[in-house]
């Protein structure tokens, strides 16, 4: 666990570039829109003043050190808590509302967020996810069900309909979180550290399978992760984000320093230990300077 | 679907039930056995030397020559009446047996003697009701067990799966504090002395120390288990105080403050009130249980992911926290506030070792649960160990289940594990 020593005091987006399509509302073309959101945990600070806009059909990827505020950001896109201050609109509407209505926003969760030893089917698990169009006292229609069936085809796990959660792989039971969250046939899609505990292979069809997907339904994608590489090589847009951001544009323009303020460790430390295979930093900040990576822009002078 | 079963096959169970009480469990309430020496033949002199019973003879009357006899069982005080016909030549042509109680005088149960298979069969109308209300605790026992058992067993799944045991543990003792409290609002305020106000009470107590420990649990400062482990403590040693106090002030009778029965139940002290209420708990906890399944399911496996998608899960875990403080209000007094909490834990437990569908775990809660209660109260009525509380037998015979099960499934029958690609379940 990275020990964050304070940054010298900044003001919100110093090191980003206002102009940046995130920075800037583009009106209807926008599916997410975080307007000054702050919000503290019990005196905590964990968000101050971010603001991003997110255009339709985007793929932003959020990343930042553990305890940065990600999972933070991510629960107040989707209504689970509320800013201490700023405003978040979602397709036009309050998250919940958006959240509520159902075919608008699906979300992937981390997966150690459920009890896989729980006694329910795949089959179960993605039906579950139409349950914002059903009836409160009514059950699922053939439709629902029908939903199920093409759902777990785009996942390629139609064959393991009826196998109960507990039985499936780390790669597979992200997939049946996706169905879940496809069923709805949302126009966003948010996910939660959707490679953690998943081995590289995994993480390589996972990329490939968000990209299919995103294609094929023309979804808008918002991912959080602290993947660095799983994030520059999967998305067009990049958030760094640890209590602010510290820049949000292209993954081309992503700088050495950037990375530096964000995780308080060199590239290479980042890189090494935000591998497929760690989930936590543990640099200390000393310098581990190996070399260059091809994706970032050069230093600043 | 399995919505439509639960709320069906709760609704039949229910009737079943109810309408075992009229006719399957409808005792035939003995009537004097003299008259079972009566034979149709006889005369009106052999009549008069086999029962010691006058006869008032109304034959110019009414026809029919009668015999009242007074009798008190177990069931309550009842008023037999034996009519006699005759033929031409004196003698008895048809014996009629009827019983009246007090409530209904004047509207016998009617029925033949077949002799000398003495029975009395009762006819359905206005006589089914005072029979309900007359059987023997032993019946209201196993009906009662029978509700009690399926609802909390149907609660027990929830319980379990949420991790919620330490909860429930803490409600039923909640319970506890909350009835010493009940009974002194009723000493202090008259209009609620009666039971229907302390149960009320008892309720709100348990369901303010669920949202308190709910509370707590949100607001970070203090760990749930902490907070439950406090308010559990609290609310057996508040009771304790508090009905001490009580039982020392002044009463208009005698009180009984029998903390054994209190914790461990009494089934003896049921009645027929008691078999209505809680058949009517059960009925409606399976009702919204039916209901809303999918959205308890939801809740259950995933509260965050059922709130993201529409769920409305504050009305879930209240309907959820209502329920458990519901059925340890109305069923307390049979089980026990210290036993309660063991019959919404190890049903689930036990099924949730069998079973890996949520819809067999929750059937196999209830028959485990039912299983296991009816036994005990069968084994407690029937025996020697009438005079033992029932709860502890109840739990004994569940954990019984519970140990049983555990061991077929860890030496005989492992959980599957069948992968098709490497697993990786860190978290």
């Amino acid at each position: 666990m990275v020990t964050f020593t304070s940054l010298t005091p900044i003001g919100p987006h110093s090191h980003v570039d206002a102009g940046s399509d995130l920075a800037l509302h583009k009106g209807a073309e926008d599916v997410l829109c975080v307007s000054d959101v702050s919000f503290a945990y019990d005196h905590r600070v964990a968000l101050e003043h971010i603001t991003l806009h997110v255009k339709r059909g985007a793929t932003l990827g959020i990343i930042g050190p553990n305890g940065g505020g990600k999972s933070t950001l991510m629960k107040i896109m989707l209504g689970v808590l509320t800013p201490d201050s700023g405003s978040v609109t979602v397709l036009g509407r309050p998250p919940l509302e958006a959240c509520a209505a159902g075919g608008l926003v699906g979300y992937v969760p981390q997966r150690h967020a459920i009890d896989w030893s729980f006694p329910v089917t795949v089959r179960q698990v993605v039906l579950l996810g139409r349950i914002g169009r059903k009836k409160l006292f009514g059950g699922f229609t053939r439709e629902d069900r029908d939903g199920v069936v093409e759902a777990l085809a785009a996942v390629d796990m139609a064959d393991l309909a009826d196998r109960p959660i507990g039985d499936l792989s780390g790669g597979q039971q992200q997939r049946v979180f996706i169905a879940r969250a496809l069923i709805a046939k949302p126009k966003i899609l948010f996910l939660d550290e959707p490679t953690t505990g998943i081995d590289q292979h995994g993480q390589e069809q996972f990329a490939q399978l968000l990209q299919n997907l995103k294609n094929q339904f023309g979804l808008t994608l918002v991912m959080v992760s602290h993947d660095l590489r799983a994030v520059v090589a999967t998305c067009d847009r990049v958030a760094c984000l640890n209590k602010t951001l510290h820049y949000h544009d292209t993954p081309r323009s992503l700088s050495r320093e950037v990375l530096f303020k964000v995780f308080q460790c060199d590239l290479d430390a980042v890189l090494d230990q935000h591998g497929p295979d760690h989930d936590n930093c543990s640099c200390t900040g000393h310098d581990h300077s190996h070399g260059h990576t091809s994706f970032l822009a050069p230093p600043q002078k | 679907m399995i919505r439509r079963f639960i709320v069906i096959s709760g609704i039949t169970i229910m009737a079943l039930v109810v309408a075992a009480m009229a006719f399957l469990f409808n005792p035939r309430p003995e009537m004097p056995a003299e008259w079972k020496m009566l034979r149709l033949g006889m005369t009106r002199a052999e009549v008069i030397r086999t029962i010691p019973d006058t006869l008032q003879d109304l034959r110019a009357l009414k026809g029919r020559d009668v015999a009242v006899r007074q009798m008190t069982t177990a069931g309550g005080t009842f008023q037999w009446s034996l009519d006699f016909q005759y033929d031409d030549q004196e003698r008895v042509k048809s014996i009629w047996a009827r019983r009246m109680t007090d409530s209904l005088l004047g509207k016998p149960n009617l029925g033949p003697i077949d002799l000398p298979l003495a029975e009395v069969s009762n006819r359905k109308g206005s006589s089914m009701l005072d029979a309900l209300q007359h059987l023997d605790y032993r019946i209201y026992s196993l009906i009662i067990g029978v509700a009690i058992a399926a609802t909390c067993s149907l609660i027990s799944t929830f319980v379990v799966l949420r991790k919620m045991a330490l909860i429930s543990e803490g409600v039923s003792h909640a319970g506890f504090g909350g009835m010493a409290v009940a009974l002194l609002v009723g000493y202090y305020i008259p209009a609620l002395s009666n039971e229907l106000a302390v149960r009320v009470v008892t309720g709100l107590f348990c369901l303010g120390t669920a949202l308190l420990i709910g509370y707590f649990a949100r607001s970070r400062r203090v760990h749930e288990d902490s907070a439950i482990g406090i308010l559990l403590v609290a609310s057996v040693a508040l009771g304790n105080v508090l009905l001490h106090f009580y039982a020392s002030l002044p009463h208009d009778r005698p009180v009984r403050t029998d903390v054994e029965r209190l914790l461990f139940g009494d089934f003896a002290s049921v009645n027929f009130t008691d078999t209505v209420v809680s058949v009517c708990t059960a009925a409606v906890c399976f009702f919204i249980v039916g209901l809303l399944y999918w959205q308890f399911l939801y809740t259950t496996l995933d509260e965050e992911m059922a709130r993201v998608n529409g769920v409305n899960t504050r009305l879930i875990n209240l309907l959820l926290m209502t329920m458990i403080s519901l059925v340890i209000v109305v069923n307390v007094r049979m089980v026990g506030f210290l036993m309660i909490t063991a019959m919404t834990i190890i049903p689930g437990a036990t099924a949730n070792m069998i079973s890996r569908r949520f819809s067999g775990v929750l059937a196999l809660s209830v028959a485990v649960g039912i299983v296991g209660t009816v036994g005990a109260v069968v084994l407690v009525g029937n025996t020697a160990l009438e005079d033992y509380p029932s709860g502890p037998f109840i739990v004994l015979a569940l954990f019984g289940m519970f140990t049983a099960t555990w061991i077929v499934r860890h030496f005989y029958k492992p959980r599957p594990h069948v992968l098709s690609e490497p697993t990786d379940h860190s978290h």
